[in-house]
């Protein structure tokens, strides 16, 4: 495909496969720790997958083992309020996009904290290599973890683990993980990481996309409505096929979850 | 028991033991497949248990060895997108009639598609013989499950197993549909599962209605709200016994969730 070398910049690895944006977090030096940089530069790609519609997806990964420490403490000044605020709400972005977009499957190897949790949360299908393990060290510097992180989290795997993450700050493996419905899936290494990935990949992108999306955003937003205003946005997903339009009719479904 | 109307066609037979009414799926050579008309017979048979003051509850089952194997696609083309619309309309009455109304248990005699994992996840208690097993292929034929089925799952079993099972089409073990949350026992055989729902009947109807209804009511509608608004549909259930009429009372409190 002749976007295979499309950048995005510092730390941000790109490439198409399976019709699927695989994007690789790629800042060794600092064990995959955010900087605004490579936040600005996943917001990029992360929308450039939306955008294109050669793509179906996107596969979120990482290079090195740690797939992210979180935000880099060491690259962002804490007492910096305006610089923080920037920085939360180009993560916030980042989630909401991955939400309320395309498939999304994220393929984890290793220590995934603070932020680097929150981005596979969004996701559809999350895959883990069986050494990872998931923390949420905030409260250990008194910083609120707000990019969405705990609206993702009670959604998808309740109050208490939301309890148990944030406040107590406690380390999740991955037999755990996947206990709760953090992750779904467990790989040896890294190679059958990727394979997997990739085989779900396939399996995405050979369907009808229409209404694979429709049901993301449906089982994304509709367990906040009462059963009533829940079904009659489950009735207009269904009617997907009386718009001459699909991608039109995505658009328009999109805005009602906003 | 004299048995009024009880006629549902030859699809549906129907009982009344312990005070519930027992419908059973009866279309054996078709794996229990249900069709426009049977799912209309369906939905009279419940209405008829929601309507009998004689009758406080509801046993869903089947005949031979599937519960369901869903719309029957040999009368319903998946591609004539009008006429699964409208046996979805029809299915998906019969999930608010189980949802909102008598306490229901499902008594699940083997595998279980499409509508047969939604009916299961309308109701209020899902036993399992071993052997079942639950599947939703309708993203392979581009169907979207639109019988209030995402609305219910989300609810019910969470947004990662909602995906996993409409987005991936994964099959669910009886083993595994218990762990998730999709059903509550597995027994082994099938004269075990009529004589565990047998049981289970006989305590529900043993005990005080009114609150059995309104205890129903709240715990499948105030997930979905606020703190406040919820305990206010709270104190209305727990203030039952000002309310003369019981009958009306909870035809009343029931009408504030829809």
């Amino acid at each position: 495909m002749s976007s295979n070398n499309l950048q995005f910049g510092d730390y941000i690895d790109f490439t198409i496969k399976k019709r699927f944006g695989i994007i690789t977090l790629n800042r060794l030096h600092r064990a995959n720790a955010f900087d605004i940089t490579q936040f600005e530069n996943l917001k990029k790609a992360v929308e450039h997958c939306q955008k294109e519609d050669k793509i179906r997806g996107l596969i979120l990964t990482n290079n090195g083992n740690s797939f992210s420490t979180g935000v880099d403490l060491g690259a962002i000044d804490g007492s910096d309020h305006e610089a923080v605020k920037y920085l939360e709400g180009t993560a916030a972005d980042i989630c909401k996009v991955i939400y309320n977009g395309k498939p999304a499957i994220c393929a984890i190897n290793g220590r995934t904290m603070g932020e680097g949790v929150v981005f596979s949360i969004c996701c559809d299908y999350r895959i883990a290599t069986k050494e990872s393990f998931f923390q949420m060290p905030e409260i250990f510097s008194g910083i609120f973890t707000g990019t969405g992180c705990i609206v993702l989290f009670s959604r998808i795997f309740g109050i208490p683990y939301t309890k148990l993450m944030c406040m107590f700050a406690e380390r999740i493996d991955t037999q755990k993980a996947l206990k709760i419905g953090l992750i779904d899936q467990i790989v040896k290494n890294k190679e059958d990481l990727m394979k997997i990935a990739l085989d779900k990949a396939k399996f995405l992108f050979t369907k009808n996309q229409t209404v694979l999306n429709a049901i993301k955003l449906c089982a994304n937003h509709l367990f906040d409505k009462s059963y009533h205003e829940a079904y009659n946005l489950e009735k207009e997903a269904s009617a997907w096929f009386e718009s001459s339009d699909k991608i039109q009719f995505l658009k328009n479904f999109r805005t009602k979850f906003e | 028991m004299s048995s009024e109307n009880n006629d549902f066609g030859d699809f549906i037979e129907f009982a009344i033991k312990k005070k519930f009414g027992i419908i059973k799926l009866n279309r054996v050579h078709r794996g229990n497949a249900i069709t426009t008309e049977m799912a209309k017979n369906l939905k009279k048979a419940i209405e008829c248990c929601q309507n009998s003051e004689k009758v406080r509850g509801i046993i869903l089952s089947g005949n031979g060895s599937s519960f369901t194997t869903g719309m029957d696609i040999d009368e319903i083309d998946g591609g004539d997108h009008v006429a699964v619309k409208e046996y979805e309309k029809t299915a998906a009455s019969i999930a608010e009639l189980f949802y909102y109304g008598k306490p229901t248990i499902c008594a699940i005699n083997g595998k279980a598609m499409g509508d047969g994992v939604a009916y299961a996840l309308c109701s209020d208690y899902r036993i399992a013989v071993r052997e079942s097993f639950f599947r939703m292929p309708e993203i392979n034929l581009g169907i979207f499950p639109g019988t209030g089925t995402i609305v219910l799952m989300t609810r019910v079993i969470g947004i990662p197993w909602t995906k996993r099972i409409l987005m991936f089409a994964e099959k669910i073990s009886a083993e595994r549909a218990l762990e998730i949350h999709l059903i509550d026992q597995i027994v082994d055989d099938q004269e075990d599962l009529m004589k565990t729902a047998m049981d289970k009947a006989k305590f529900l109807f043993t005990k005080n209605q009114t609150v059995l209804n309104a205890i129903k009511l709240c715990s499948n509608h105030l997930a979905d709200k606020p703190y406040n608004k919820a305990y206010e549909l709270e104190k209305i259930g727990s203030a039952w016994y000002e309310y003369e009429d019981k009958e009306k009372y909870l035809n009343d409190f029931r009408k504030k969730f829809y």
